[in-house]
């Protein structure tokens, strides 16, 4: 319980639900409000100092703080994406059209981020419930997946590809 | 009975890094191979034809092995101890992305594949029968080839020191085509899976992996005699048209 408070108490997690609120706002009242986009900057830095503090994290085992790196940088990219779709929204006149489009990635982002903070602001990573990053990971590739198929991000293209999966395979017939 | 081509975790992680190249083969035998053989699970699904299939445990643990061999890659660049932002951001970024990318794929060649329901019972009952099994051959294997069958560091030193490397991989080769000991528990399970689903040897099954605990000649041979899982090599089911006569046969009848 003390957990989850110390989560939702995040300014991050504060931030989201009130730019969620907000956009609930626009659809309501069928206006996008150009002042409250402004915020999404400061939730985009925010954001940036998370996704930088866990790559190549030791703090955890690789995989797991890729994975937390991974949420945060997903959650980065899409509300930069949702930030612009609702700027072209104003200027081609479309409201409240790009926030309804942005409603539902946006209560996903949402959903996710207090999971995120718990597993961000715990001071013993071991204490982390068992299952806890496997579920933000899921959450996180839905979330990936949602925002590219709306456009709202683009899927990344891998560097040094080859290499990659001839190390890979190396690994795994290593282990085996 | 029609026939069933069950898909074992190694031949599902090695199509999924296969693909990598957007459709240009790895031209590496093991990976062009299990990338090919699944082409066949899309065409099936496509024409409705019920021949591919797969087991949870095959699911759970292809994603488990790709993690742990990506999590030693990335710990090695940890090792490194870089200290720019930006560069940590842009390793990161790429394996998260990688690790994608290859998940996704898995995801498609799952999608192809059924994954039909266990009875529990049926499975712990082939489970502890393999179990058994697997430890008499072990003993015996270890009786043969002695406990340092797997041991690479020789007193021996400089040329004398690389042939007697060379003899003992030869060495070790040779019986790991025999038999590869050892399987792990995630193995038993597969095996204990696709066994249960073949009760009284009815079906002709065939288990497809990359891997010897299900491949070499007595492993196979177990399988075979106990529960008439027939076990096989990617390119082995590609050889001489192996894979269409199953295809054919599994064709439901007009």
């Amino acid at each position: 319980m003390k957990v989850a408070m110390t989560a939702n108490a995040s300014p991050i997690v504060a931030l989201m639900r009130e730019l969620f609120g907000d956009v609930s706002d626009f659809i309501a009242e069928k206006r996008i409000d150009a002042d409250k986009v402004r915020k999404y900057g400061e939730m985009l830095q925010l954001l940036e100092e998370r996704r930088d503090h866990w790559a190549l994290n030791k703090e955890m085992s690789p995989i797991d703080s890729l994975k937390i790196y991974g949420a945060y940088s997903t959650v980065y990219n899409t509300l930069y994406g949702v930030a612009d779709a609702l700027d072209l929204g104003i200027k081609r006149h479309e409201n409240p059209k790009a926030a309804k489009e942005v409603y539902s990635i946006l209560k996903d982002a949402m959903e996710l981020l207090p999971k995120l903070e718990e597993v961000h602001n715990k001071q013993n990573k071991s204490q982390i419930p068992t299952g806890l990053i496997g579920e933000i990971f899921d959450e996180t590739r839905i979330l990936r997946k949602q925002a590219i198929s709306k456009r709202l991000i683009q899927a990344g293209e891998v560097q040094n590809r080859t290499e990659l999966i001839k190390e890979l395979i190396g690994e795994i017939e290593q282990a085996e | 009975m029609a026939p069933k081509v069950y898909v074992e975790t190694s031949v599902l992680l090695c199509a999924s890094m296969g693909f990598k190249l957007g459709g240009r083969a790895l031209k590496h035998q093991r990976y062009d191979n299990t990338y090919n053989l699944l082409q066949y699970s899309e065409m099936c699904r496509n024409e409705k034809i019920s021949l591919f299939y797969t087991t949870q445990t095959v699911a759970k643990e292809a994603g488990r092995t790709l993690e742990s061999a990506l999590n030693r890659m990335i710990q090695r660049q940890i090792d490194k101890d870089r200290k720019i932002a930006s560069q940590k951001r842009q390793l990161a970024e790429n394996f998260y992305q990688f690790l994608n990318d290859c998940l996704d794929q898995m995801d498609v060649w799952l999608s192809y594949l059924s994954i039909e329901t266990i009875d529990q019972r049926a499975k712990e009952n082939c489970a502890i029968l393999l179990r058994d099994e697997f430890r008499t051959l072990d003993i015996e294997f270890r009786e043969k080839h002695g406990a340092s069958w797997n041991d690479f560091h020789f007193r021996l030193r400089g040329i004398l020191g690389k042939a007697a490397k060379f003899v003992r991989t030869v060495q070790r080769k040779e019986a790991l085509h025999e038999y590869k000991p050892n399987p792990s528990r995630a193995d038993i399970e597969i095996m204990a899976e696709a066994s249960s689903l073949n009760h009284g040897k009815s079906n002709e099954v065939y288990l497809t992996s990359e891997d010897g605990n299900f491949c070499a000649e007595k492993n196979r041979k177990l399988l075979e005699e106990k529960f008439g899982l027939k076990c096989r090599y990617s390119h082995e089911m590609l050889k001489d048209g192996h894979i269409r006569i199953l295809i054919e046969n599994a064709k439901p009848s007009e």
